[in-house]
């Protein structure tokens, strides 16, 4: 009963805002912006600039709501409009470079922060190159396949495949000199 | 590896950042922006129709002024209404045709030498009498004619001279009514003259048959 009340919260909610009705745009942000900055975060490793993605994201929500057609979640269908809005930021700035040799930053502070801690893994996944850290977290954590990603990021399969696995290198070596995820590998 | 990655998974799916107060309020006012460009499209698309609504006004009072006035003066601009007149036209003739032959006849039904059929002989011998009776008394009218004629002239005369110290054209309209006077007096007397002269060849022919019938 619950989940079936919140989901007309949330289609009242996308009617309102459809409607271009500024208390429902504020309340939408603030159900989302949250979970949105995250995501915008994953890709962006400046926060600030994250946030200006987000915020960019929202503008671009609240022009095209029209276009959502209730077939599936509506935080996913914002989720995938912040990444869109991440990697043609990384574009924008020419961040992202799809190439073959493996290196990374050493700039981990392991006496700072415990890995268990998200934002540690946020800084080792930001040590990778841009390229990299975009094909890994749209495998690994958003769910898209090859074909979907050298779509999106426009390359061909085989670099996605190759990106990942130069990804899944760097991170094991990093967590190797950790000592953490020992038992794993 | 795959443990690392599920962890990951996890926790960045759950992961959540407070936007901080200053994104906050540059969100309210890109909003603030948004709807100002949301009004001046709104009242640029109000305008616009609002301008071709104006325009449309005017071409419809134009049209009505030049075309609507110009086929109600001129009736019978459309083919329709040409063609309806024509034929009105059409039978507005044909009546006057009729109108004209029907006159024709009357007047020719008039004419008693063209139409009428001539009268049998014992009509005209019963006449006989009576018109024998008639010429003295036509005789009679005619011999007084011939003396009121010059009297009238002479009054004619007087009249003319009196018209003629009024003006030279009144003079000139004068000599042309007395000109047609004098015609009509002259055809008027020949026509008594062709009448008179046929009554009598009538009545001579008359005698003539009834001499020879009373012979046989």
């Amino acid at each position: 009963m619950k989940i079936i009340s919140l989901h007309k919260k949330e289609e009242q909610l996308i009617a309102l805002v459809k409607k271009q009705d500024r208390a429902s745009q504020k309340k939408m942000f603030d159900q989302f912006a949250p979970k949105m900055l995250g995501v915008c975060r994953q890709y962006v490793k400046n926060i600030h600039d994250a946030e200006d993605v987000m915020l960019c994201g929202f503008m671009k929500v609240f022009q095209n709501i029209h276009q959502f057609e209730h077939k599936g979640s509506f935080e996913g269908w914002i989720r995938k409009i912040m990444v869109f809005e991440s990697i043609s930021f990384l574009r924008s700035r020419k961040e992202m470079l799809f190439t073959e040799e493996i290196s990374y930053k050493e700039t981990l502070a392991e006496d700072h922060v415990s890995f268990y801690e998200i934002e540690a893994l946020q800084h080792m996944i930001d040590t990778l190159p841009a390229g990299c850290k975009t094909v890994f977290i749209l495998y690994v954590i958003e769910g898209y396949k090859h074909q979907e990603i050298a779509d999106m990021l426009m390359i061909s399969e085989g670099t996605s495949k190759s990106q990942l696995a130069n990804a899944r290198k760097l991170l094991q070596n990093q967590l190797k000199k950790k000592e953490f995820y020992n038992g794993a590998f | 590896m795959e443990r690392f990655e599920k962890d990951l998974k996890e926790k960045f799916l759950k992961r959540e950042i407070a936007p901080s107060e200053e994104t906050r309020s540059r969100f309210e006012m890109l909003l603030d922006n948004t709807d100002k460009k949301h009004r001046f499209a709104n009242s640029k698309k109000i305008a616009m129709a609002a301008a071709s609504v104006f325009l449309l006004g005017g071409l419809l009072m134009y049209w009505f002024r030049t075309v609507v006035k110009e086929q109600m003066t001129e009736p019978y601009k459309t083919e329709q209404q040409f063609v309806k007149h024509s034929d009105t036209k059409v039978e507005e003739k044909k009546d006057l045709v009729a109108e004209k032959s029907q006159e024709s006849s009357h007047k020719s039904n008039k004419e008693p030498f063209i139409k009428t059929t001539p009268a049998p002989v014992s009509e005209v011998t019963e006449k006989d009498s009576t018109e024998q009776k008639e010429i003295p008394q036509l005789a009679q009218s005619v011999q007084e004619i011939t003396t009121q004629e010059p009297e009238f002239h002479s009054q004619q005369g007087e009249v003319i001279s009196q018209r003629i110290k009024v003006s030279p054209q009144k003079l000139l309209n004068v000599i042309e009514y007395e000109k047609q006077i004098e015609y009509l007096a002259a055809n008027s007397k020949s026509m008594q003259q062709i009448f008179r002269e046929l009554r009598v060849k009538m009545v001579n022919i008359n005698i003539e048959k009834k001499n020879s019938d009373a012979k046989k």
